[in-house]
């Protein structure tokens, strides 16, 4: 199902008592051998501003994606403003469909106020009208507000529910006016992935790009066992994130005595990435056991063989994990500036927005480093980050590989 | 030693090559060097500006949660006093007890004495140690200790109030009280007969003393 590589960015020193290193592990997923069935809640906002071009270019888009859904696949469409419409139950599309479905597409209308956590719970109970194991799911949400009519830790609820199901949330957010905060953590907690679409004629096209990802996917809900030998462990404060394509922080949780990780989804010839941090001593032998299991296609648990006793090895690119390592510096740094900045702290944000910038010099990463340029000067003369600032430096930081 | 991280004042391990928390270089300390005042933290850290939390992280003036553990800090009358490092102020004595109390582990093997001492406030550091670094109240070795965490959570005896409290420092496993999870940082009082539970399988009460 897919191809494993990993290593450390450096060997351990003997020394030394005790060293700190970094072990990145590269998930790429092989050619899929029969593409998955598709079962996907669309949960979209169509508050009043959204009204003009961008509800239509939304409706022209949602229609376009339809194309991609056989009539092997489930979808269902929910409207949220501050209240909550099925706009389309969790159906099969059939050709014939497809043009009563596009009729009530054409019917929506842009009003009223933002209610996220609504939307989003009743496309949970859409997905869940089918045996979820027989599909891949993929909530897709999208919203160009701040969640003004709901509570936002009703969402999380929602996306944590979601996550227990094994169902993922692709959060959108359009325009320039929403809180990264929030779909942020709903994609984190899903193993999903957050987008920013700026221009309304990217909604014509965005619903297709993420159906036809979702179609590539090999294997879902991956799962790392770790099991750390004596002198070994993770980090307790920064312990395990994903690394590529996006940055999203991973909780090791302790099951009797072995460590799982969930990863989330992996695509036909995409690569994942994960970094982990760990202590180990300068002279250890072994770091750990894993195991990694998933769901295939067809809705099979799948668990691939122990690999034991991994050796502290390099990875085959060891620069590779120092960029990995200082991409992720910028991501966790650029957290603790917002913290800052909202703690009355500007001197110190500074600070940090400069060691960043030097950073992304060092990653020729000319967008990261253009938004951060922008937040130092801001910064330096007083000014208050927007919104639009706060939401491109979230997405700068946070995607590594874009269209990935 | 340890090694303050010059970016955001995390106090590291001696083995941290990057800082733990926020990943700068702390190799690039010596050269790569915006300004002269990396060796000795942020500016304002040697001043006596700003706060330190109940665990001892430095944190920014006007801070309102610790950056590091995300317990809350107190407001700027309280603060003033926190201005030193609590090891600092372990060495004042005593006064008089006001209250005592014990924590038990389940099967009565391990016992802790607390004492409030009347007017004084004191935060107890419970977890596993590592290195030279002991926490108050030393977990290692007891049965269902892996899976405490180094600076798993924090007592506070409450002097004035005669209360004593519990904070998750954000550990990996977390801390439950009568089997709710606290959220890191979340301060809960305590009762004589809660059950206290650190990382999964390390089960406490309350007793009087
Ligand atoms: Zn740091
Ligand atoms: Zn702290």
């Amino acid at each position: 199902m897919f191809d494993v590589k990993y290593g450390l960015n450096k060997l351990p020193d003997k020394n030394k008592k005790e060293v700190q290193r970094f072990f990145l592990m590269s998930l790429t997923g092989k050619k899929a051998e029969k593409s998955p069935r598709l079962n996907v809640s669309f949960v979209l906002d169509k508050s009043g501003s959204m009204d003009g071009t961008p509800i239509e270019s939304l409706k022209s888009g949602l229609k376009r994606s339809l194309d991609v859904f056989t009539e092997n696949d489930r979808i269902s469409i929910v409207l949220f403003d501050s209240m909550v419409e099925t706009l389309l139950e969790n159906t099969r599309l059939y050709g014939p469909d497809k043009k009563k479905v596009k009729r009530l597409i054409n019917n929506i209308d842009a009003m009223g106020g933002t209610c996220i956590d609504e939307g989003l719970e009743i496309g949970l109970k859409e997905i869940q009208k089918v045996k979820l194991q027989d599909y891949v799911n993929w909530i897709i949400l999208l919203t160009d507000g701040k969640n003004d009519h709901g509570s936002d830790e009703h969402a999380l609820e929602v996306a944590k529910n979601a996550r227990e199901l094994g169902i993922s949330i692709f959060t959108i957010g359009f325009g320039k006016h929403w809180s990264p905060t929030l779909l942020e953590k709903i994609s984190d907690i899903t193993k999903g992935e957050m987008y920013h679409v700026q221009d309304p004629k990217e909604l014509k096209e965005i619903f297709t790009e993420k159906a036809t990802k979702i179609r590539k996917t090999v294997a879902k809900n991956v799962e790392i066992t770790i099991d750390l030998y004596e002198g070994v462990n993770f980090s307790e404060i920064t312990p395990a994130y994903i690394t590529k394509p996006q940055i999203v922080p991973l909780e090791p949780v302790l099951d009797v005595d072995q460590f799982i990780i969930e990863v989330g989804d992996i695509y036909e010839g995409k690569t994942k990435d994960i970094l982990f941090q760990l202590f180990m001593k300068g002279n250890q032998k072994y770091l750990f056991d894993f195991k990694i299991s998933y769901y295939d296609t067809e809705g099979q648990r799948q668990e691939m063989p122990w690999e034991k006793g991994v050796v502290p090895s390099l990875y085959e690119d060891p620069d590779k994990v120092s960029a990995t390592i200082d991409r992720l510096s910028v991501y966790l740094q650029s957290e603790i500036v917002n913290d800052l900045l909202e703690g009355g702290a500007p001197e110190q944000a500074l600070t940090l927005l400069q060691t960043m910038q030097l950073t992304a010099t060092k990653l020729n990463d000319d967008e990261l480093k253009t938004i951060i340029e922008q937040n130092v000067t801001k910064v330096q003369d007083g000014i208050e980050l927007s919104d639009e600032d706060l939401i491109k430096t979230k997405m700068f930081t946070k995607t590594v590989i874009k269209d990935d | 030693m340890t090694k303050i991280c010059p970016i955001c004042g995390y106090r590291n391990r001696d083995s941290a090559e990057y800082c733990e928390r926020c990943l700068f270089n702390l190799s690039d300390t010596d050269d790569l060097n915006p300004k002269a005042e990396n060796e000795e933290g942020i500016e304002g850290m040697e001043e006596g500006l700003g706060v330190y939390c109940p665990n001892g992280h430095w944190n920014p003036p006007g801070a309102k949660f610790c950056q590091v553990c995300g317990v809350p800090l107190e407001d700027k009358d309280t603060q003033e006093e926190l201005l030193l490092p609590p090891e600092e102020s372990e060495e004042e004595e005593k006064g008089q007890i006001m209250k005592i109390y014990k924590l038990v582990s389940h099967d009565a093997e391990f016992l802790v004495e607390l004492s409030l001492y009347k007017g004084k406030i004191k935060e107890m550091l419970i977890g596993r140690k590592s290195g030279k670094n002991i926490p108050d109240v030393d977990l290692t070795g007891l049965k269902g200790a892996e899976v405490v965490s180094r600076r798993h959570a924090n007592l506070i005896l409450d002097g004035n109030e005669g209360e004593i409290y519990v904070v998750d420092l954000g550990s990996t496993n977390g801390t439950f009280v009568n089997g709710e999870k606290l959220k890191p940082g979340e301060k809960i009082k305590l009762k004589i007969g809660d059950e206290i539970l650190f990382g999964k399988a390390l089960r406490f009460v309350l007793e009087e003393g």
